[in-house]
């Protein structure tokens, strides 16, 4: 296949190629193995139904010590990735649960699964 | 022949454009950032050094000739006809610069050719190294040429400062205003 000639055409394919590059650059929202595993946990438990209160999540001490997990609550709701509910009737338990942004993360993890798969099977 | 002529009219467009996009941030850098300026010709922020990384990138040499274009013209109220080799040179020190060093850095293997290769920490390392490159290249003009007022080791510092500091401006600008068009749902993974 024979690639563009054009100096304009190669200029927009190139400038698309940087956005995608300065898109991905790193703004302090990323996250880290740790605070991955945490969230994975809590949101299985939400997707069961059964979402995690914080004190349940500080308990998982295979994930750290309730001070560590406790830091880590905190930061993954402020990189927007958590978020808490009070239920009626109980103003005491604070629920975590995932926000749209961690639905869209958690999408975005399924799709790259369904074309890693897909490519597999091609 | 047609064909050429058709490739060298697009080239040239892409040449103008980077020239008129270097002038126009550098005229809005002295308006916004004219509080920041450490002398007369460096600025601790200097927003078309991002220009000279994405236009360098993006356009190869159509671009860096747009900035020595586009360095001419900033200068142009210098240049005499006793007195035009310094803007001549500093037009040139400005455009191929980040230039020359691109092409280094893919001649050794450390920056891949194709931009889609290149990794987020990548860009970022290279738009420190054209900072320093492009100020180091500046300074060292300048010192030949005697410029008044130049003390090449301690300007150097604040020139490097003002180019980095404007080009991630300019970089997270951009990524600010992409992430708002089309947003970016892998961002917690990288």
């Amino acid at each position: 296949m024979e690639k563009t000639n054009s100096p304009f055409a190669s200029a927009y394919l190139r400038f698309l190629q940087l956005a995608q590059v300065v898109q991905a650059l790193p703004d302090g929202l990323e996250m880290d193995a740790n605070e991955k595993a945490l969230l994975q946990a809590v949101v299985l438990r939400w997707y069961e139904n059964e979402p995690m209160t914080v004190r349940e999540a500080i308990g998982l001490v295979d994930l750290g010590s309730p001070a560590t997990l406790h830091k880590r609550i905190t930061r993954l709701r402020d990189k927007d990735m958590l978020g808490t509910l009070n239920l009626e009737g109980d103003r005491r338990a604070k629920f975590l649960i995932p926000t749209q942004r961690t639905l869209d993360y958690f999408s975005h993890l399924g799709q790259s699964m369904q074309q890693a798969h897909q490519k597999t099977v091609a | 022949m047609t064909r050429s002529i058709h490739h060298l009219i697009e080239q040239t467009a892409l040449a103008l454009t980077s020239a008129v996009l270097f002038v126009l941030f550098f005229k809005l850098n002295g308006w916004v950032f004219s509080n920041f300026a450490y002398s007369e010709n460096i600025s601790w922020v200097f927003l078309p050094a991002g220009f000279r990384v994405i236009l360098v990138l993006v356009l190869g040499l159509p671009g860096a000739v747009g900035l020595v274009l586009g360095s001419w013209f900033i200068d142009s109220v210098l240049f005499s006809a006793d007195a035009w080799l310094l803007p001549f040179l500093n037009g040139l020190v400005s455009g191929l610069t980040p230039w020359l060093v691109m092409k280094y850095l893919q001649h050794q293997g450390w920056l891949a050719p194709h931009i889609m290769s290149i990794t987020a920490q990548r860009l970022l390392q290279m738009t420190l190294i054209f900072s320093a490159a492009s100020a180091i290249s500046h300074q060292l003009l300048w010192w030949l040429f005697e410029r008044e007022d130049t003390n090449i080791l301690v300007d150097v510092w604040p020139m490097f400062i003002g180019n980095a500091l404007g080009a991630l401006l300019m970089l997270y600008g951009f990524k600010f205003a992409l992430d708002r068009i089309r947003p970016n749902r892998s961002t917690p993974t990288h």
